[in-house]
């Protein structure tokens, strides 16, 4: 009876797989979309707006258009050659997709198809998760474990939202599926997975730039293997075939083109590949000259290398022809970006992590994955010894840079579900043989049979099952709600909730684009700082003159100085740099603190490192930066200050005076603006969005008062020669 | 006559003694700036070299505090600096008297005046309201009952949140000095870097020469793996660059803080603690598994209750950590009691 229960059960347990795994594909997918639910089918953000304009693009236009479009719309005069500036893995894969399902039949919308592209990779994720982890495991139920951990997982959720189109939601994808493509080739030798996994690498390079890591891990991984003794006919071919067709399919992107062989990020591969030859080139020395030789050829080699390495390295230095960059100064250092590279350390993206990051982006993983990694070092096998190493090396990253958690999760995932579903098959172990424990239990102590094989007291096997249910279940339950509250928000679009519950919905910034749209003329060229850029051509079709594509800095430092300098320098400037328009975010009115009078002083310091005449210290008073009567001069005629708080001073703030900043906590100095060179043309509800037109030169400014001619003019006044008339006008 | 030729005489005898004080400043501070890049003045011996007539040499005063330095980050920051370009004067040759009567080719000494009970007088003197400052003197001046008559456009000011680059006071030391001297490492700085390095790698190559024989021990790796596991997740890159205090304190009611307000900060102590209850957690479930295979016995049941208490106490720990950090942390589904209740178009989805 127990054997036929026990057979059938494992004859449908495909089936089980294959549903559970459905759902989880499902409950990834599902878990993405509250933002479409709570707001609406919209690309979110920045960076995917142009992802989304090139896509729209390439449907329009077609592949070889795309790959030539030179964009004139952006980076107004300089405008930007597109197909060879970006990672068009994204672009191409979402413009296949919509193309197909046209073909189909289906008329998908490509806004429909780049929104829910994100969510869809994310349950192609979760699939390959679990192949993964099948793979080094050889569990399906660890296997099963991982899928639901990386499906759910916040950190990931993060990048992969319905409409958050963005290179990351597929490059995670690719990355795990490359590791297991490459994890397969090592455990099966296979020139054929080898290949599989390079031109799964090939799709990673076309859509992230964080195909580095990739081209760093499995390096770092040959190299352990080998010095640990665990080299292996297999590795070898997998990589050496890996390296070759990796490196050659690299190439064929263009914005990476010879970077392979140039870039340092490259160099740990070729390093390595160069390394295994001599390894194998050792092997057959040693094979024919006999161990005793071999090992003086070793140590003769080894202290003759290292002995020139260290007389060169000192030679170099002190003639000072080995130069210590900035980043190999900064390993040393860690503070040394700060000190010398303040942009880099601006960035938000760019901050270390704290260990509410760690937590808040993988919640019980990170209690999870430590017993992994137990797992995988003391019964190791090439695949496990490849994830631990993977894991340790993320942790790493993930330490230094925020955005690295999102390379950190899978590890970390995968990790955590070979930890879990090794303790679960310990302990059920125990509760399978419930019966001859039963038996144990309730005979009488005469007659006591020997204990059961598994011994663990079934009630604490049970507790323990229970705890591991428990945490998963809160572990699920936090991503559910991080999914919803923390990472839905497009941020084109605000929400915001009143005493009640009720929502209110913040929508500034499609108003002013969408009259942007309807009312400038096609080619007018708009002016506003770098952040907006992308949204600008994407919502309004318009041309700018920076954009989040921060490629040039003397560009952007050019905007800095216009917002910097004072009204009349700037209307100057602008009338030669040929803008229509300038727009300026303001948030001082509705709470809305990322607005530009809080960027500011970033515009300030970078327009500082290329134009002298702009100096940090005149925007601050005594080290603090105000907008209340205790500003500067320099800070009241800066055209920013005077475009965000124009009319300002005319609104009568709530139990405050009139012209009170909220979000500063403080009345403005200034209250009555008046603007010469710049007319308001529109102001949206909240005043978040203010547009203003650059007026044409006036007449009046050419002719000025000569110095010469009013003394002249003077001197003949008090001579009495000059008429009446004329000293009275 | 005689009286003329006397008075020549004197007058001779005046100038020669003059010369002669003037050429024993020079030499009492080369030998002075031989030991020491930069001399320590006191009040008697600023009013000799600095303020005092006929010299013919540069020199520049550093004006600082030994005892407030922990107080005065700015300081702290031109200190070694300060240090630095002194140093690359006397490397470059600029303390030797070539030509003493143009600025070009006087020599140029660097000084320190530390700011206490006698020197105090000095800092009036010279209107400071603030320290650091660098005051540039190449000729003398004269004293009066309140002040100094200087040339301030040769005195550099510290003003608060002003940045303080290596660069900018050089920049303004070589204007003054009318030189172009660029900042001269020291043969030890040179070396620093590449022997650090080194000496990282003979320490590993020591480490793996000592533990050569456990080298491919798993557990041995695991130890190591855990380390760099609790030091990342303790957030030290973060620690270190925003150089964070052990702990910290309320800025409302001034008592010791533990753990910071809001995500995006951290103490270095909290970082660690919470840090370490992870891994508690996770030693907990680690030693559960490996008694699972023991037979039953009451070490076991006793391990058992014991990791499993150290799950419960490690998560219960940290939510309540994070929950007391993160103000609007509250991962329920039920919407706060004075919600408005109702069909989803009335409470606007709240309870979907």
């Amino acid at each position: 009876m127990e054997s036929r229960v026990k057979g059938l059960l494992e004859s449908w347990s495909p089936v089980f797989r294959i549903i559970i795994l459905a759902m989880i594909c499902v409950l990834s997918v599902l878990i993405r979309v509250f933002s479409v639910i709570r707001f609406e089918s919209i690309i979110h953000e920045f960076d995917p707006w142009f992802n989304f304009r090139t896509t729209k693009y390439l449907t329009e236009r077609g592949v070889y258009a795309f790959w030539n479009w030179f964009d004139a719309e952006s980076w107004f005069p300089l405008g930007r050659a597109v197909g060879g500036t970006i990672y068009p893995g994204i672009m191409l894969t979402a413009g296949l997709i919509h193309s197909s399902l046209h073909t189909l039949g289906f008329p998908v919308d490509i806004r429909n198809v780049c929104v829910f592209l994100a969510p869809g990779f994310a349950a192609l994720t979760s699939l390959a998760g679990y192949f993964l982890t099948k793979e080094v495991t050889g569990r399906s139920e660890a296997g099963l474990y991982a899928a639901l951990f990386v499906g759910i997982v916040p950190s990931y959720i993060s990048r992969s939202v319905a409409g958050s189109y963005d290179n990351e939601g597929v490059a995670i994808f690719a990355l795990v599926f490359t590791f297991y493509l490459y994890i397969k080739s090592v455990n099966t030798g296979s020139l054929l997975w080898s290949a599989a996994a390079s031109l799964s690498f090939f799709y990673m390079v076309a859509a992230w730039g964080g195909y580095a890591f990739i081209i760093n891990i499995i390096p770092i991984f040959v190299v352990g293997s080998v010095l640990i003794g665990k080299f292996t006919t297999n590795l070898y071919v997998s990589y050496c075939s890996f390296y070759i067709l990796g490196s050659l399919l690299a190439m064929q992107i263009p914005f990476v083109g010879t970077q392979v062989v140039t870039s340092s990020e490259h160099l740990a591969s070729h390093a390595v590949f160069v390394f295994l030859q001599i390894y194998v080139l050792g092997d057959w020395i040693k094979e024919r000259a006999g161990e005793a030789k071999f090992k003086f050829l070793i140590k003769l080699l080894v202290t003759s290398a290292v002995s020139l390495v260290v007389v060169a390295s000192l030679y170099m230095t002190l003639s000072g022809k080995m130069k210590w960059s900035g980043r190999s100064m900064s390993l040393l250092d860690p503070t040394y970006a700060k000190k010398f590279i303040p942009i880099i350390a601006s960035v938000s993206e760019h901050q270390p992590t704290t260990w509410s990051s760690f937590f808040f982006d993988l919640h019980f993983l990170t209690v999870f994955a430590p017993v992994g990694l137990y797992f995988c070092l003391i019964e190791h096998n090439p695949g496990k010894l490849f994830v631990a190493g993977y894991g340790i090396l993320a942790v790493y990253f993930a330490c230094v840079m925020v955005r690295l958690l999102l390379v950190l999760a899978p590890a970390v995932c995968i990790l955590s579900a070979i930890g879990l579903s090794e303790t679960l098959h310990r302990f059920t172990r125990h509760i399978k043989n419930y019966k001859e424990w039963a038996v144990y239990l309730s005979s009488k102590p005469a007659d006591k049979k020997p204990k059961p094989e598994y011994g663990y007291p079934l009630e604490l096997a049970l507790i323990v099952i229970g705890l591991v249910g428990f945490m998963s279940i809160y572990y699920i339950n936090h991503c559910v709600w991080v999914a919803a509250e923390a990472y839905s928000s497009p941020t084109v679009i605000m929400a915001s909730k009143g005493y009640n519950g009720e929502r209110r919905i913040i929508d500034d910034y499609r108003e002013a684009y969408y009259w942007l749209r309807m009312n400038t003329a096609q080619d007018a060229r708009i002016m506003s700082w770098w952040d907006y850029g992308y949204q600008i051509t994407g919502f309004s079709n318009r041309t700018v003159m920076v954009d989040n594509n921060t490629w040039n800095n003397t560009h952007i430092a050019t905007m800095g100085m216009i917002f910097g300098s004072n009204e009349e320098v700037a209307a100057q400037n602008l009338r030669k740099i040929d803008a229509n328009y300038v727009l300026v975010i303001f948030g001082g009115l509705s709470y809305y603190s990322g607005d530009d009078i809080n960027k500011f002083l970033w515009m300030i310091r970078i327009a500082a490192g290329v134009f002298p005449q702009i100096k940090e210290e005149d925007y601050l008073n005594r080290g603090q930066y105000r907008i209340d009567s205790g500003m500067t001069e320099t800070m009241k005629n800066s055209l920013m200050y005077r475009l965000c708080y124009y009319r300002f001073g005319e609104v009568q703030g709530h139990n405050q005076g009139s012209g009170f900043d909220v979000v500063r906590h403080a009345e403005i100095g200034e209250k009555n603006i008046k603007l010469r060179q710049f007319r308001e043309v529109f102001t949206s509800e909240h005043w978040i969005v203010r547009i203003y037109k650059v007026l044409p030169e006036e007449n009046r400014d050419m002719i000025k008062p000569r110095s010469t001619y009013t003394s002249k003019n003077k001197e003949m006044k008090e001579a009495g020669l000059t008429k009446i008339n004329l000293s009275q006008n | 006559m005689v009286r003329l030729f006397l008075l020549i005489c004197c007058l001779g005898v005046v100038m020669k003694v003059q010369c002669q004080e003037q050429q024993t400043k020079v030499e009492t501070l080369l030998e002075l700036s031989k030991t020491h890049d930069v001399i320590s003045l006191t009040a008697e011996t600023f009013k000799k070299y600095v303020v005092d007539q006929s010299r013919q040499y540069i020199i520049v005063v550093f004006f600082s505090s030994y005892m407030y330095k922990s107080q005065c980050p700015g300081c702290q920051a031109l200190e070694p600096i300060f240090n630095e370009i002194a140093y690359s004067y006397k490397a470059l040759g600029h303390t030797k008297p070539k030509d003493q009567n143009e600025n070009k080719a006087k020599p140029v000494f660097f000084a320190f005046l530390d700011y206490g009970q006698e020197t105090q007088i000095i800092y009036q003197k010279f209107g400071f309201s603030n320290i650091p400052n660098i005051y540039v003197s190449t000729k003398s001046f004269t004293e009066e009952t309140t002040s100094y008559s200087i040339d301030r456009s040769k005195l550099w000011e510290y003003r608060d949140g002003q940045e303080i680059t290596s660069n900018k006071i050089l920049d303004f030391i070589n204007k003054k000095t009318e030189r172009d001297v660029t900042i001269q490492k020291s043969l030890l700085q040179t070396i620093l870097p590449i022997s650090i390095v080194l000496t990282i790698l003979i320490l590993i190559f020591a480490l793996v020469y000592f533990i050569k024989h456990n080298f491919t021990s798993p557990k041995l790796w695991w130890f190591g793996c855990t380390i760099i596991y609790i030091t990342c997740m303790a957030g030290v890159v973060y620690d270190i660059i925003h150089s964070s205090s052990l702990i910290g304190t309320n800025p409302q009611t001034g008592e010791d803080e533990f753990i910071a307000q809001g995500p995006r900060s951290q103490y270095i102590l909290e970082g660690f603690l919470m840090s370490f209850l992870i891994s508690l957690g996770s030693l907990g479930l680690i030693l559960l598994n490996s008694t699972a295979n023991y037979k039953n016995s009451w070490l076991m049941r006793l391990i058992g209750i014991f990791s499993i208490a150290l799950i419960l106490y490690s998560i219960y720990q940290v939510s309540f950590a994070y929950k007391n950090k993160v103000s609007w942390y509250t991962p329920s589904f039920d919407p706060p009691s004075h919600y408005k209740k109702g069909g989803l178009i009335a409470d606007q989805g709240n309870s979907f």
